[in-house]
């Protein structure tokens, strides 16, 4: 489809040069794009987030001349979504955009059918044909909070709690653990899994199971949960580093620093792709620090007790990470990021 | 940690601490609905109370600026939708299952609801100061039980109390003994001359207050914020503590203990690395519950008259329900 429009573009603007020669350029291009999430666009989250990475691209598209109409399905099953992409299709949506990790197989399936359909699903295995995966590639950003991490540790010790042992959310633990060990090769690094994305009372626990261990700074890889790693950290009189979102107000005597997975800017980037028919056939977009995603936020209430030679440092290894001097492994083993070897991560 | 260190006190002492903590709200929803089941009506809408008493827990005491207004008013909150339940399965005879699983769907629909409406859209921060710990003078200090026992929420020490209450009240008082023949013999309650739908009642209302206690206490005193999910399956967790401590009040508290030990436990593996996956970890509480349970129920047996609608015979207005 993307091939085609541009195609038509070009008749469009050969056809619009020659027959209506110096009027204003009366080209324009109409296309429907579908948002799909896994809650509602005010969540405030998640959801919420890729929402406004849809509306981005909305507003980036106008100024080149194409015109999106955005619609929406809110709180779906995988097997509702389905549905709704496959219905989306049907009515001549040119991309469809499944923005929840259940929603692998509704995408895929629904590529089948409807080849001249963009499909774009978060956090999948693969992109195949029409349908493409786009993966927020948070252990650079996780590794940047790990070394911050193993740097504010007078323990010794630090520790992440995380939601699943899946994909890249395990990238993202072990990613901080790998950071904290590339700050302080003699620290030790905990990682719990608690299979929830809400389970604050869980999250607690698991944070107080880290800071019995002798953690003193928790990072957070956790949606709603997350809660609970504060309070944990509140009773023990922690820091705790959050992810994705800006958390700092949720606990600003804890919340040292957010670890941003500028979700907004992966889907604004992946939807003006799709409708450009810029996305590379079979190409898995995971986009690390280089691509722009994943950002630390301070919090403006402890950035003071951040030393100034850490704070700079933690900008150097950023900047190291962007340029690509320094490449991120995506480690889906627990546990694994101990024996890595931490030769092979100096700056090239 | 490492392994090695699972053989020393100051790995167990901190381990039992937690399990206390995680047992606190189970503790709390188990034995309510241990009476309620005693009486004959199994209420596995409990999870939905927890969460209706963890939003307006939550709500009445941010609003309020008391934690302990709040408690009260989760009570209050899970008592009024018990009486619901109560008022379909004991008075109108509807299933006690079927209506549970609609309280589930209906009560947690509306916790969501009224947190997305109140606080989402308005991107407030809402949370409160977590009830402190309260060291109780000389026993906290006592070696070993001390710390984990004697160090913690004041909410924790009202367990203490009300585990002898329950059981004086269930196995020990003349209205113990009738909401117990309630469940077993409705007919001689009945012939006895006690209203047993009003018994049954207050049965289930006090397994209502408790399981709304049990949800703020999660939200109120554990956490200090509200989030959407946050119950996630205690309330059928504590419906599979009530088989395993064969419904009787001393051994629901200690399999809620085991429960929150062992899950406690497995947090703790994680932290020291032992090459086992983590979901057999995270699961090991509830492989533990199904397995106890299918050795242990299978011999205790529920109530006889549970999910039995009683037609009440000489308080019955119609003579045509009158099965006698």
């Amino acid at each position: 489809m993307g091939i085609k429009n541009l195609k038509r573009l070009q008749t469009a603007l050969v056809v619009g040069t020659v027959s209506v020669l110096g009027t204003t350029a009366g080209w324009a291009k109409d296309v429907k794009v579908a948002y799909i999430p896994c809650g509602q666009v005010n969540d405030g989250s998640w959801s919420e987030a890729g929402y406004d990475g849809v509306k981005a691209a909305k507003d980036a598209l106008a100024k080149s001349g194409t015109n999106i109409t955005i619609d929406y399905s809110e709180n779906l099953s995988p097997s509702q979504a389905e549905v709704a992409a496959r219905d989306y299709a049907t009515k001549g949506y040119q991309t469809v955009i499944l923005h929840c990790g259940t929603f692998a197989n509704a995408a895929y399936n629904a590529g089948k059918d409807f080849p001249n359909t963009n499909f774009l699903i978060v956090v999948a295995p693969k992109s195949v044909k029409n349908v493409w995966t786009y993966i927020p590639a948070m252990q650079d950003i996780s590794f940047v909070a790990g070394y911050l991490a193993s740097k504010m540790s007078k323990s010794g010790a630090v520790g992440v709690v995380a939601s699943f042992n899946f994909s890249n959310i395990t990238w993202q633990a072990e990613g901080f653990r790998l950071g904290a060990r590339y700050g302080n090769p003699k620290i030790k690094t905990y990682s719990n899994y608690i299979n929830s994305f809400d389970d604050a009372g869980k999250a607690k626990e698991a944070a107080q199971a880290e800071i019995d261990s002798g953690a003193d700074v928790i990072y957070s890889a956790t949606d709603q949960a997350s809660r609970g790693i504060y309070a944990a950290a509140e009773t023990n009189g922690n820091f705790a580093i959050a992810s994705y979102s800006d958390q700092s107000k949720l606990s600003p005597k804890t919340v040292l620093a957010s670890a941003l997975a500028n979700i907004p800017l992966l889907v604004e980037n992946m939807v003006t792709g799709s409708v450009d028919g810029k996305l590379v056939a079979d190409k898995i977009y995971s986009v690390g620090m280089a691509g722009g995603i994943g950002e630390l936020a301070l919090n403006p209430e402890l950035s003071k007790t951040i030393p100034p030679e850490v704070a700079k440092e933690v900008q150097t290894l950023m900047a190291s990470i962007k340029s690509g001097q320094i490449k991120i492994p995506a480690i889906s083993e627990p546990g694994q990021s101990e024996q890595y070897d931490l030769n092979g991560l100096k700056p090239k | 940690m490492t392994l090695s260190s699972l053989i020393e006190l100051s790995f167990w002492i901190p381990l039992l601490a937690a399990g206390v903590r995680v047992a606190t709200p189970l503790v709390f929803a188990s034995l309510g609905e241990a009476v309620s089941e005693r009486a004959g009506i199994l209420n596995v809408g409990i999870e939905g109370m927890m969460a209706l008493g963890a939003i307006v827990g939550f709500l009445v005491a941010y609003w309020s600026g008391h934690s302990w207004v709040g408690l009260l008013a989760a009570a209050m909150a899970g008592l009024v939708a018990s009486l619901i339940f109560g008022f379909l399965t004991i008075f109108r005879g509807a299933d006690q299952i079927v209506t549970g699983i609609v309280m589930n769907i209906l009560l947690l629909g509306l916790a969501s609801f009224a947190y997305a409406s109140i606080f989402s859209s308005a991107h407030v921060v809402a949370q409160l100061t977590a009830i402190p710990v309260f060291r109780v003078p000389w026993l906290s200090d006592l070696p070993i039980i001390g710390r984990p026992f004697f160090a913690q929420s004041p909410i924790v020490y009202a367990v203490y109390l009300l585990i002898p209450v329950f059981w004086l009240l269930l196995e020990h008082s003349h209205w113990g003994l009738s909401v117990r023949a309630a469940g077993e013999n409705p007919e001689a309650v009945d012939s006895a001359g006690i209203n047993i739908w009003y018994l049954r009642l207050q049965a289930v209302s006090i397994g209502g207050a408790m399981a709304g206690l049990a949800g703020a206490i999660l939200a109120v005193v554990q956490i200090g914020a509200y989030v959407d999910g946050m119950i996630a399956g205690r309330g059928f967790i504590a419906l599979a503590i009530v088989v395993f401590g064969g419904w009787r009040p001393w051994r629901v508290a200690a399999a809620a203990l085991l429960f929150g030990v062992v899950d406690a436990f497995q947090l703790r593996l994680q932290v020291s690395g032992v090459p086992i996956p983590s979901p057999f970890l995270i699961g090991m509480p509830y492989i533990l519950t199904i397995v106890v349970v299918a050795f242990v129920a299978g011999r205790a047996g529920y109530p006889a008259a549970i999910n039995k609608p009683y037609p009440l015979r000489h308080f019955a207005q119609d003579p045509k329900v009158d099965t006698g």
